[in-house]
């Protein structure tokens, strides 16, 4: 079949850029290898000019995506799943990089870039160096490939960002040729509609991405048996990666926490965790690397853990892209079905770096000499098993899953394992890792590098004192917590320590100012971290615990998050008053705004704030699709709060329905005026309205409306509320607004019949014909009906003007005897030369009028007039529920969060140290090409020149 | 006196011991039954039984959740969420509880909802009239 309107051009281009860029990696990857393998400058330019082409097909690549994206071709796949017509331009980078094929165009555009800088920047190492990215790079590329090869049941290579919908499903649209023009987008999940999500994955992407330099390094060293040149250049892309990487997280955390509901920055989740732990290991590796550069120790140590970083980040991938995670993460990525793919990645990465390692193992130096106790080398090197115990323990737990699926594979039967606690399980395991963390940290700053030789003397009694102070500051510091242990204040001691330490370091020694600040400023930060971490975690409080509920059902602890606040009803609650004041619906989005005033002890309300959290519903409007917190930031402390929950009514059109059903109505017949009784209340209709006000419900041309104005009285209590319930007639379909009334718990609404009763079939009516000159009267029995006059600036409910309409209202009074005056206003009009009539019903006096003709030449107009036999005004159906719940309530989550700015600036000064220490290697690397001579011999002096040695 | 056989020994300690107390938070997922019979916390995982009562009454209790779920063997309890209701639960394939056992109702802290994904479902989106 021929489909009208497909973009078929731009996919076919995408495919082949694609297609052209595995082949240009193919080919760098093997040039490379050619290239270092003979010293041939042909094979070392060619790489270079793969790697650039390369670079550049997944930069077009991208920018045609996102081109196509901002196009709404929904034809294609990729763009139907991720946008749609409504999403504002800023989030199509999002939409871009929210699916499987979008993120791996974008590590593989950061993999392009940063091999460029490779090239540009280390000429001595980018030919090993770019071969092992260009490998990378083509096993990435086979992801998106999106090949069938016809083995067993046709194998798939990859999946293709430039699929078409018809290619990738069937259904009975596609036998449409226009299919294309009825088809609209899915459109972006609501929750990464959040800025943090435009900057938080290119970060992450780019953190993920440089792991692969410092591990192409590490192998680069391995092949060419220069054990100890790598570590130079690989220190400062760790350095680098370590920064970029722990900001990329960091960001995640950002957006957990000001974004998503569970109210916090870490909840230990595996997408998380299987992040961290290459940060980890690529910490552990820097510091192996400074010892190795420093004194010859930990050469393979620094191998294992950038090897392992690397192979982390592809785990990572593997976890998060597979559906493996399933039932333990509740954010990982939909399947792609490339599971097979994802494991040969990690497999092959891993076996390449384990199986060289192995292979040169022997030929790695190693100094035979032990390290000394009071040498810095040695407590490095312990931190870095800390590093490495931590990130083994993440791996493990974080992987159960994964254990369990490889153990089902093997016939197995050990049950699904699973953590029944995880958040508890982590943190009593990385507790530790911290204090041992923050203690080892502080010890080494005391120590120099091969011991303290005759020194010890002073730097132990300077320890000491920084000791003492700590663990006099941690115990304080723990007595503040909300829970109590000693090991919160061990934590809090080596956090101090670990602060102390650094500071008397960056003060007393004689280094370099920027290599003493880089890694000042990443220990203290890291104390700083701990300390945020022990404040915001232990001392956060529910503002909106309920103290009342689930009493001796459970701990105290897991006791009631969630409160109910009533609108405009001030709520006291744990220290604060907390006012629900008004929600506001713009679009699909509903604001809420709720004040909290701090309550001191003495009950004297101090500054208020207001917060305004918010949901959004889908864009169809059928239902709630997110609820987003808010925050109000202080120095010290932070009030977080989220909705939880809203009168179903509110929810979703589904739950709205279900609530509607599940009251009891109770039906009476009133006419205006007369009241009943009901179990709690007396009902009485007091009058009813063809043009009702109700805040739901706007009017339009055409609507037929009853509005039934209801007084409700509590017979116990004696007050009275009164309510306005509407129904209303619009193109064919009935309209209910049903009355609220939340201080009685009570609902009123209107059947379809109270309408029915006031239609009446206009071939039941008997009209007749009156020709009336303005101020002329007709008698219809008891009433009479005056013309008044004609009013051409006249209006009529049912009648929109257009453009050429020529329109006349006939104004006619009507005196019934007994009943107050009224008017009919009848509209007469032409359009398109066409005359129309629009009637008027004055249904207290029972008439109906047309204006059938005005005669130009007399001033006469032609009515046709019709009484009504059965009397309009006669009862009314109406209903009454007395168990509607109030609607006019939210349940809310408030948590204060003392100390979690010290998380942020303590995680961010950590991070920062990380790029400074990177600054000064980069200052370092070109202070020394200016005093070497550039002379290009790649061979090697024998020992490790300590060069960044202390200056003693 | 050589140190790195004892920090070996000490590494390979601690990596037991580590071994041995996570075994304690680990374990299979359970079922009513053996819940039913220890007093610890355990994790039941299981489905929603859609044609029973779910009730959720924030007036009265906003921290009280009740449903009925079938465990693995499928026996179904009475379950209650000591949280707010949470979004699409009717919606949920499989749910996994975290809670103990108390009077023959499971008393879940937490809850984990595995929902068929929102917005990724092979159902085309036709325009509508406007």
């Amino acid at each position: 079949m021929e489909y009208l309107n497909e973009h078929l051009a731009a996919g076919a281009a995408g495919r082949a850029m694609l297609l052209l860029a595995f082949l240009a990696a193919g080919l760098a990857c093997f040039a490379g290898w050619r290239a270092t393998q003979t010293q041939s400058t042909a094979w070392g330019n060619l790489t270079g000019v793969a790697y650039a082409v390369m670079s550049v097909f997944v930069a077009a690549t991208i920018a045609l995506l996102l081109f196509m994206m901002t196009q709404h071709w929904y034809e294609y796949q990729y763009v139907q799943a991720h946008v749609n017509d409504e999403l504002p331009f800023r989030y199509v980078f999002t939409a871009f990089w929210e699916g499987q094929e979008g993120s791996f165009l974008l590590w593989l555009l950061w993999h392009g870039v940063l091999g460029m800088v490779v090239w540009f920047t280390n000429p001595k190492w980018r030919l090993p160096v770019l071969t092992v990215m260009a490998g990378v790079q083509v096993v990435l590329f086979s992801m998106l490939l999106g090949i069938y090869l016809p083995f067993g049941d046709e194998l798939r290579v990859g999946s293709s960002p430039f699929s078409l919908l018809r290619e990738t499903m069937r259904a009975p649209i596609f036998q449409q040729s226009d299919y294309v023009s009825l088809i609209e987008g899915t459109g972006l999940n609501p929750l990464l509609q959040n800025y943090w999500m435009i900057i938080h994955p290119p970060t992450l992407f780019l953190g993920f991405a440089s792991t692969v330099v410092p591990f192409a390094f590490a192998v680069a060293g391995l092949w060419r048996r220069a054990h100890q040149e790598w570590l130079a250049p690989a220190l400062r892309w760790a350095l680098f990666s370590g920064g970029i990487l722990g900001i990329g997280i960091l960001m995640g955390g950002a957006w957990a926490y000001e974004a998503l509901n569970f109210g916090g920055y870490w909840a230990w989740d595996p997408v998380e965790n299987t992040s961290l732990v290459p940060w980890l290991l690529m910490v552990a590796g820097i510091h192996t690397t400074l010892v190795a550069r420093s004194t010859g120790h930990s050469i393979k140590s620094s191998y294992i853990f950038y090897i392992l970083a690397f192979v982390g980040i592809l785990y990572s991938s593997l976890l998060t892209r597979s559906g493996l995670l399933g039932e333990t993460s509740v954010h990982a990525f939909t399947e792609m079905g490339l599971e097979a793919q994802l494991v040969f990645l990690v497999g092959a990465f891993f076996l390449l770096g384990a199986g060289l390692l192995g292979w040169r193992w022997r030929g790695i130096p190693s100094k035979a000499v032990e390290e000394r106790a009071d040498s810095r080398e040695f407590w490095m090197f312990l931190g870095s098993l800390v590093l490495l115990f931590s990130a083994g323990m993440i791996s493990v737990s974080s992987s159960l899953p994964v254990i369990n699926k490889l153990g089902d594979a093997m016939g197995f039967d050990f049950g699904h394992l699973t953590i029944n606690e995880p958040v508890a399980h982590y943190n009593r395991y990385q507790l530790w890792v911290g204090v041992f963390m923050g203690l080892f940290t502080g010890v080494a700053q005391y120590m120099r590098w091969r011991g303290l030789r005759g020194r010890g003397g002073t730097m132990l009694v300077r320890l000491g004192i920084a000791g003492l102070i700590s663990l006099t500051l941690g115990v304080l510091t723990a007595s503040q917590l909300l829970v109590q242990g000693w090991h919160f204040a061990a934590l809090a001691s080596v956090a101090y320590f670990a602060i102390l330490s650094n500071v008397d370091y960056v003060i007393t020694s004689k280094v370099e100012l920027w290599q003493r600040l880089g890694s000042t400023a990443s220990h203290v930060g890291f104390g700083l971290l701990l300390i945020g971490v022990l404040f915001s975690g232990l001392n956060q409080r529910q503002i909106s615990s309920n103290t009342f509920a689930m009493e001796g059902l459970l701990d105290a602890e897991q006791i009631g998050k969630n409160v109910v606040v009533v609108k405009g009803l001030p709520m006291v609650i744990n220290g604060y008053e907390v006012t629900y004041l008004s929600d506001t619906l713009i679009s699909n989005r509903r604001d809420y705004a709720i004040r909290y005033r701090e309550l001191s002890r003495e009950g004297v309300l101090g500054e208020s704030f207001v917060l305004k959290p918010y949901a959004l519903y889908t864009n169809d409007f059928s239902k709630l699709a997110s609820m987003n917190p808010d925050t109000k930031h202080y120095w010290d402390h932070d009030v977080f709060t989220h909705i939880t929950g809203m009168p179903p009514g509110n929810q979703s059109a589904e739950e709205a329905r279900v609530y509607e059903d599940s009251l009891r109505f109770e039906r009476i017949d009133l006419i205006p005026g007369d009241s009943t009784s009901l179990t709690r209340h007396q009902v009485r209709l007091v009058e009813l309205t063809d043009r009702p006000t109700h805040p739901d419900y706007v009017p339009a041309a055409g609507d037929v409306a009853l509005g039934a104005k209801v007084e409700l009285r509590r017979l116990d209590f004696d007050t009275v509320q009164t309510a306005t319930a509407v129904v209303v007639l619009r193109e064919n379909l009935i309209y209910s607004y049903p009355a609220q009334v939340n201080a009685f718990s009570a609902r009123v609404r209107l059947p379809e019949e109270a309408l029915s009763s006031r239609l009446v079939d206009e071939s039941e009516l008997d009209y007749r014909t009156y020709s009336l000159a303005p101020g002329e009267s007709a008698q219809l029995g008891g009433q009479r009906v005056t013309f008044v006059r004609f009013d051409p600036k006249g209006v009529h409910p049912a009648y929109t003007p257009e453009q050429g309409d020529v329109a006349v209202v006939g104004e006619l009074a009507v005196e019934s005897p007994g009943e107050p005056a009224a008017t009919l206003r009848p509209l007469f009009f032409i359009r398109d030369k066409t005359p129309f009539q629009v009637k008027d019903i004055e249904p207290e006096a029972g008439l109906h009028a047309r204006l059938v003709s005005i005669d130009p030449a007399t001033g006469r107009g032609r009515f046709a007039i019709a009484r009504q036999t059965s009397p309009v005004a006669g009862a009314v159906p109406i209903e009454v529920a007395e168990n509607a719940s109030r609607t006019d309530w939210v349940l809310l989550e408030a948590t204060v969060f003392p100390g979690i700015n010290l998380f942020w600036i303590g995680s961010v000064v950590m991070l920062l140290g990380l790029l400074i220490s990177m600054g000064f290697r980069l200052k370092e690397k070109r202070r020394l090409a200016a005093v070497t001579p550039a002379a290009g011999t790649p061979t090697v002096p024998a020992a490790p020149r300590p060069i960044l040695e202390e200056v003693e | 006196m050589k140190k790195f056989p004892i920090i070996a020994m000490l590494c390979i300690l601690v990596a037991v011991g580590i071994i041995m107390s996570a075994a304690d938070d680990m374990s299979t997922y359970a079922t009513f039954a053996e819940a039913a019979a220890t007093e610890n916390t355990v994790r039941v995982a299981g489905q929603l039984v859609k044609d029973k009562p779910i009730d959720f009454n924030p007036l009265e209790n906003a921290n009280a959740f009740s449903f009925y779920v079938k465990d693995q063997d499928g026996t179904e309890s009475m379950v209650t969420l000591t949280a707010a209701k949470p979004q699409d639960f009717e919606l949920s394939e499989q749910i996994v509880l975290t809670g103990a056992m108390r009077n023959g109702r499971f008393i879940a802290s937490d809850m984990l909802m595995k929902c068929p994904s929102k917005y990724k479902d092979e159902e085309i989106y036709i325009k509508g009239n406007s």
